[in-house]
């Protein structure tokens, strides 16, 4: 197995104190939030590495680090050797920023309102140069085919689709860049159970064909266990716990993690006897 | 799609059914193509040249409407004002005037409120403190005041011989600077609550620049707003307008606008010419009121709040 994102000794501390002249004016002190503590972790080419987590444990926010949305307070992020976070402020190199892609929560937010779906989809291959006009467009219809739409949704606007749909445009866009590594942030907790599988069901079928690497923020156990070969589980900033999926259903070390297994809603009264979720 | 089928579309959207069935949109509307229309052709529709001083006769002043001249026997349907010049015409380059002056002026106030709004908006920190306090400096001034203070000072740098050919000009630029807070201010809001979406963030992955991600993805979501204050900012524009040339800092007489008209005519209001006030005020009326109808009308349609 090969190493593709390393993880350094990532924090992430956000200032959420008043303005400097109100602080001064009531002598407050500086209220600071670490919302990452020195994570580091290493994901495997052609992996699944899956972080969960309570809402506020500081997963999103480093998966928003690891991209390089926002700069990390100390420690690196490094794509295949290359430096793709710092906390200096070190231009990425454009490279390496196309090797790595983000898909988003929201299916409604994460859609420009007044684009053309083809335009959407077009915008990383025309921000990285990657092909002339004509033959962007060929490659839109071929992104949104792969993703199971049809070519002629390109000409579409984003509200005339569903959630699934939309997610699945997303997709499209996030493959554009031919991107090796992909973040994605609760790519179905916006959708319906029925859609939701559909969504993780292409979301393997690209990482078979394409040999994609994901890292999958979720909080969603079962999401976890259709989709993840490592899981790290995240509690108030620090990383408890690394492991393989495997040993980590089998056996949870940190009690934290028993306690997040535990409360997770059993599916049948069956699964539940065999000591299964 | 044939160009049938899109104007179909067109007749059947929300928008345009909103339009069709609400009376007075289509009242304000039919009274503001009536005054564009009359403003576009109004040398076709005007009898007279009225900026052409040799075309006045002295003889027709004060002549009342629809009566013929007792020394001329010229009848003149809106009559005429001390100089001899016919009433209907002016205010048909009036309107013109009037109407140049208020999109121009508005344009203006469009292009530094949605730019410094997006910048406030996109960028925050202290290049947000700085524009938003500068314009709640501003808004502490009526901005009659400031457009006076502008056209003071543009009065004084402009040679004595250049100021009439200027005046409209520093008209537009006064009246631009000092409506461009409200634009800048809805910018800024919507700005900040679009850039927190993530069709941003996606563009910033993809290391587009600040500029480009203002222009191309927050700038088409803005508009909406926009469109809605600059109907509503067209009407204060062009009662602004109408001000300064009443007050005597506007249009000069040589190049009348309503507002020019007006003032003329208050001089006259007491020794019994009621005509020349009147009609140009009549006019300027109908322009600022059906504006501003239809600027509320398109607020409450494109509002999704309130629907």
């Amino acid at each position: 197995m090969t190493e593709l994102v390393r993880v350094d000794n990532v924090s992430k501390v956000f200032d959420i104190s008043p303005p400097l002249w109100h602080r001064v004016l009531t002598r407050q002190p500086k209220r600071l939030v670490q919302a990452v503590d020195n994570v580091s972790m290493s994901i495997e080419a052609g992996q699944t590495y899956a972080l969960v987590g309570e809402s506020g444990s500081g997963k999103s926010t480093l998966a928003r680090t690891i991209v390089g949305l926002t700069p990390p307070t100390s420690g690196s992020v490094w794509f295949d050797g290359a430096l793709l976070a710092g906390a200096t402020h070190k231009a990425v190199a454009p490279s390496v920023r196309r090797q790595v892609q983000m898909i988003f929560q929201s299916p409604y937010a994460s859609l420009n309102p007044r684009w053309r779906v083809g335009d959407i989809v077009a915008e990383p291959i025309r921000a990285f140069g990657l092909s002339d006009r004509r033959q962007a467009s060929r490659r839109v219809d071929e992104l949104l085919e792969q993703v199971g739409l049809a070519s002629s949704d390109a000409a579409r606007f984003p509200h005339e689709f569903s959630g699934g749909q939309r997610q699945r445009i997303s997709i499209a866009r996030a493959l554009a860049s031919e991107p090796r590594f992909i973040v994605c942030d609760e790519p179905t907790s916006a959708l319906d159970v029925s859609v939701q599988a559909q969504v993780l069901n292409l979301l393997k079928q690209l990482q078979r064909d394409l040999g994609l690497t994901y890292l999958f923020i979720t909080h969603d156990l079962a999401v976890v266990r259709t989709m993840a070969h490592q899981i790290g589980v995240m509690k108030q900033g620090a990383l408890v716990e690394a492991q393989s999926a495997d040993a980590l259903f089998a056996s949870p070390q940190h009690a934290y993690t028993q306690m997040l297994l535990d409360s997770a809603p059993i599916v049948s009264p069956k699964a539940s006897r065999s000591g299964q979720l | 799609m044939s160009i049938g089928q899109r104007l179909y579309q067109w007749w059947d959207s929300d928008f345009f059914y909103a339009f069709r069935t609400s009376p007075v949109a289509i009242v304000a509307f039919s009274v503001v193509m009536l005054l564009f229309g009359g403003a576009l052709l109004a040398p076709l529709l005007s009898v007279m040249d009225p900026f052409d001083m040799a075309a006045l006769n002295l003889m027709n002043g004060f002549t009342p409407p629809m009566q013929p001249n007792a020394f001329t026997g010229d009848t003149f349907l809106l009559g005429t004002d001390d100089q001899g010049r016919d009433l209907w015409s002016a205010i048909l380059h009036g309107l013109r005037v009037s109407l140049f002056v208020g999109f121009s002026a508005v344009g203006l106030a469009m292009a530094i409120g949605i730019s410094l709004g997006l910048l406030a908006g996109y960028l925050g920190g202290w290049v947000d403190a700085l524009i938003m306090r500068v314009a709640d400096v501003q808004v502490t001034f009526p901005s009659i005041l400031i457009a006076m203070l502008i056209f003071g000072i543009a009065r004084g740098l402009l040679p004595p011989e250049a100021r009439n050919d200027f005046a409209i000009w520093v008209l537009i630029l006064s009246i631009g600077l000092s409506e461009w807070v409200q634009f800048a201010r809805t910018v800024r809001g919507t700005t900040m609550v679009e850039k927190e979406k993530e069709y941003v963030q996606a563009a910033q992955l993809l290391g587009l620049s600040r500029l480009q991600i203002m222009r191309r993805h927050i700038l088409p979501n803005v508009m909406g707003p926009v469109l809605v204050i600059a109907t509503i900012t067209l009407a204060l524009a062009i009662i602004a307008e109408a001000t300064l040339s009443f007050l005597g800092v506007g249009a000069p007489p040589t190049q009348p606008s309503l507002g020019t008209l007006i003032s003329i005519g208050q001089d006259f209001l007491f020794s019994g010419e009621w005509w020349i006030l009147l009609f140009p005020a009549l006019t300027l009326l109908a322009l600022a009121l059906s504006v501003n109808l239809l600027g509320d009308w398109l607020r409450d349609t494109l509002n999704p709040r309130l629907q």
